[in-house]
């Protein structure tokens, strides 16, 4: 089982429709994909029309794994199911340290009822906290979408620093560049920049500033339904593939 | 349909969805898309395997759909042609039906056109809570519609499920299941038994059991004609011969129960129905058993084994075509249909001394008898012992499992199932030993006697023959060695035990 998880410490960078269309298209592709709305700003179960369970937000939640497995809803399409919830650390820790543990309660649990998952995508709050740092740990993937611009260099490279200071892996981080304006010259500049002071570390995709990840937001659906040939929809794709290619 | 037919509904007659939407109480149902009508055909083998083990095969639009009571639907593409699983292209149909009944065709059971409407169940933000999919079935041979009504809950969402089972039972549906949907749609079809048991309620004396046994079994024969009459799979005139090889059983099994004149009459009659079937029967088997034949010799002599079986190819079809004659001769018609009046009212008879006796001690007494025969005929076997002793014990093994088979029903639980079973192996041995020597026989009398072997063909044939004697001459010597290691793991301390105790009866030692 994967864990990857969406993360950025710089809000409106385009995490969560990230987190929304990595999901979707894992899920296309045949893996059994849970994807966790842990921000409780972020959108995902909005965007797959799954209302938040009021029972998650109850402080003895993870104690109880039978009522954590009938918190998660089926989504409308094959293979992808949805955790809607905005969980606490406490709460999140438990959560991820009994996702890994193959013997847990947890995921014996999820195989009592046939789901165990073969991805598991975060849709993490944006901040550094003692919450992103479990994170960290847990996900074998962290997917980080960067807008091109000074400002998010700035917060990216503070990242960087973060995994190095706390002894974490910097190859877990994947990110990418998100929102990028072809014709905007910054954009061109920061992203050669960045490419070479974070040598291999950047994946190739580019995801387009687009109205239509905007419009996610109005088809309450994944842009890779409706937009899939377009240019939003094909970096989201080349975006699944770059991903599920690294070990 | 991603279920077992757990979650599916029936109804006679079309689902009032308005209804039903009503009764959803803030969800609501939406109609994706519904099929145009399509010819479908409700298919099965001769002897209902798919039914009798809870499966519907649905053959329409190019497809085949298997569904299950215990199993999520298994759907492939339908044959081009032919009528066998082995026709199929590969897929889930295939692999299960070509492992159920490699030997037997697809027949048709019921026809008619089929319409399939997909459904959701959505709430305010039309987030999908359950997706319904409805097929309605216009049978060509029913009156009314019938509608097939199948839930895929989706995880986390309980109510719509909950809601849409309440409206459908209130409009009459009732839980689905392959049995229920195949009497629905072949409601003339009676299921198949090629083993039929006796129903002892109805059967006091030995007598009563005797005529019972011989009327279920040539109603089984019966069964059968028409499928070797068109030819359609191999196993029609298998069981048609065991039928009638259970009726003579009974006749010379169940002593004295009809008067011997009668009873002498009797097995002239069903020996003389049975001897028209042998050759066929005997071509058959080595027809389908002619890749293992090819397997068995090297492949410098496949061109002789080839002109044998091309022989054996032609010949077949014209045994197939004299026995289809007999079969729909006047004469084969009167005579069978007079013997099975004979059964059905079984009035005219004369009884015979035993016919009296109760149907449980006189069980009771000729199981135990055939199985000291079989003791009897066994502990005078060592490695000198002539083959002959050997087709006895065969023969003696048969006759004992037909009469615990005839009378299991009487006997407590699985008892005589399990009898049965402990046999098995014992039976498979004797089986191969008499296959292969019969086998040998036949290629020799073809060396002997076929017109086909001239020149150097001939020769070539011959020889390929000759090698093959040898091997199959090994392979009975080979089976007849396990012989007494298998009656003797079959007759232990815990078989004779449980014989015993099914015989167990005041008399039964007799």
């Amino acid at each position: 089982m994967k864990i990857i998880a969406c993360y950025s410490n710089k809000g409106g960078v385009g995490k969560t429709a990230t987190a929304v269309n990595l999901a979707y298209a894992f899920a296309k592709n045949g893996a059994r994909t849970l994807l966790c709305d842990l921000d409780p700003q972020g959108a995902s179960g909005f965007y797959f029309r799954v209302k938040p369970s009021a029972k998650l937000q109850e402080a003895q939640f993870f104690e109880d794994v039978a009522r954590f497995t009938r918190a998660i809803r089926a989504s409308d399409y094959d293979n992808l199911d949805i955790l809607p919830a905005n969980l606490t650390f406490r709460d999140f820790d438990v959560f991820l340290s009994r996702m890994k543990n193959s013997r847990s309660r947890l995921k014996k649990a999820l195989k009592s009822v046939k789901r165990e998952y073969d991805v598991i995508v975060l849709d993490c709050p944006p901040n550094i906290s003692a919450l992103s740092e479990a994170v960290f740990k847990a996900a074998d993937h962290v997917v980080v979408p960067v807008i091109p611009t000074t400002l998010s260099e700035r917060t990216f490279d503070q990242l960087v620093a973060f995994f190095r200071a706390r002894g974490l892996k910097t190859g877990k981080l994947a990110p990418f560049f998100s929102m990028v304006q072809g014709r905007k010259t910054l954009h061109c500049e920061t992203m050669a920049r960045m490419r070479k002071s974070h040598k291999n570390l950047f994946l190739g995709c580019e995801v387009p500033f687009s109205t239509d990840v905007e419009k996610m937001g109005v088809h309450r659906e994944p842009a890779l339904r409706y937009a899939e040939s377009r240019p939003a929809g094909r970096a989201y794709l080349e975006l699944f593939k770059a991903v599920n290619a690294r070990r | 349909m991603s279920d077992d037919l757990h979650n599916s509904f029936l109804l006679e007659g079309p689902i009032d969805w308005p209804e039903v939407d009503a009764a959803l109480e803030g969800l609501r149902l939406v109609q994706d898309h519904s099929s145009a009508w399509l010819r479908y055909r409700l298919l099965d083998c001769q002897d209902q395997s798919l039914r009798t083990s809870g499966r519907v095969l649905l053959d329409y639009d190019g497809a085949l759909l298997l569904l299950s009571d215990s199993d999520a639907p298994r759907v492939q593409p339908a044959a081009p042609q032919g009528t066998f699983p082995a026709d199929l292209p590969e897929g889930p149909v295939r692999a299960l039906t070509h492992k159920m009944f490699p030997l037997r065709c697809f027949l048709i059971f019921a026809t008619g056109s089929l319409q399939k409407v997909a459904l959701r169940v959505v709430d305010d933000e039309t987030k999908t809570q359950l997706r319904v999919e409805c097929v309605t079935f216009d049978g060509d041979g029913t009156k009314g519609r019938l509608s097939l009504v199948t839930l895929s809950p989706l995880r986390g969402y309980t109510r719509a499920p909950q809601r849409v089972r309440a409206a459908l039972r209130g409009a009459g549906a009732t839980r689905g299941s392959a049995a229920r949907i195949f009497a629905a749609l072949a409601p003339e079809v009676a299921p198949y038994v090629s083993k039929p048991q006796t129903d002892f309620r109805q059967a006091e004396t030995a007598f009563d059991v005797a005529v019972q046994t011989i009327a279920n079994y040539i109603r089984v024969a019966r069964e059968n004609e028409a499928g070797v009459i068109a030819d359609l799979d191999s196993e029609f005139l298998h069981d048609y011969r065991v039928a009638l090889r259970k009726v003579r059983s009974v006749l010379s099994l169940f002593k004295d129960v009809f008067g011997i004149v009668q009873t002498a009459e009797m097995k002239a009659a069903f020996a003389d129905l049975m001897a028209p079937t042998g050759r066929l029967r005997d071509l058959d088997v080595y027809l389908m058993e002619q890749d293992d034949y090819f397997a068995l010799l090297p492949s410098s002599l496949h061109p002789g084994l080839r002109l044998m079986f091309e022989t054996f190819a032609a010949e077949r079809d014209s045994a197939h075509a004299g026995l289809a004659k007999h079969l729909k001769s006047r004469a084969y018609q009167d005579q069978i249909t007079a013997l099975a009046a004979q059964f059905d009212h079984p009035g005219g008879f004369v009884r015979g001394e035993a016919g009296a006796q109760p149907a449980a001690a006189y069980a009771r007494k000729l199981i135990w008898k055939r199985y000291r025969r079989i003791c009897k005929i066994a502990s005078g076997i060592d490695e000198t012992t002539p083959d002959a002793e050997v087709h006895a014990l065969r023969i003696a093994c048969k006759k004992f499992r037909y009469l615990v088979e005839f009378f299991a029903p009487l006997f407590a639980g699985k008892s005589a199932k399990r009898v049965i079973k402990r046999m098995k192996v014992l039976q498979d041995n004797l089986g191969a030993f008499n296959d292969y020597s019969v086998q040998q026989e036949t290629l020799l009398a073809f060396v002997a006697q076929s017109p086909a072997l001239r020149g150097a063909r001939g020769i070539e044939a011959a020889q390929s023959i000759g090698a093959l004697i040898a091997i199959l001459d090994q392979r009975q010597r080979d089976e007849r060695a396990r012989v007494m290691e298998n009656f003797t793991r079959f007759n232990s301390a815990g078989t004779r035990a449980h014989i015993h105790a099914i015989c167990q009866a005041k008399g039964a030692q007799a």
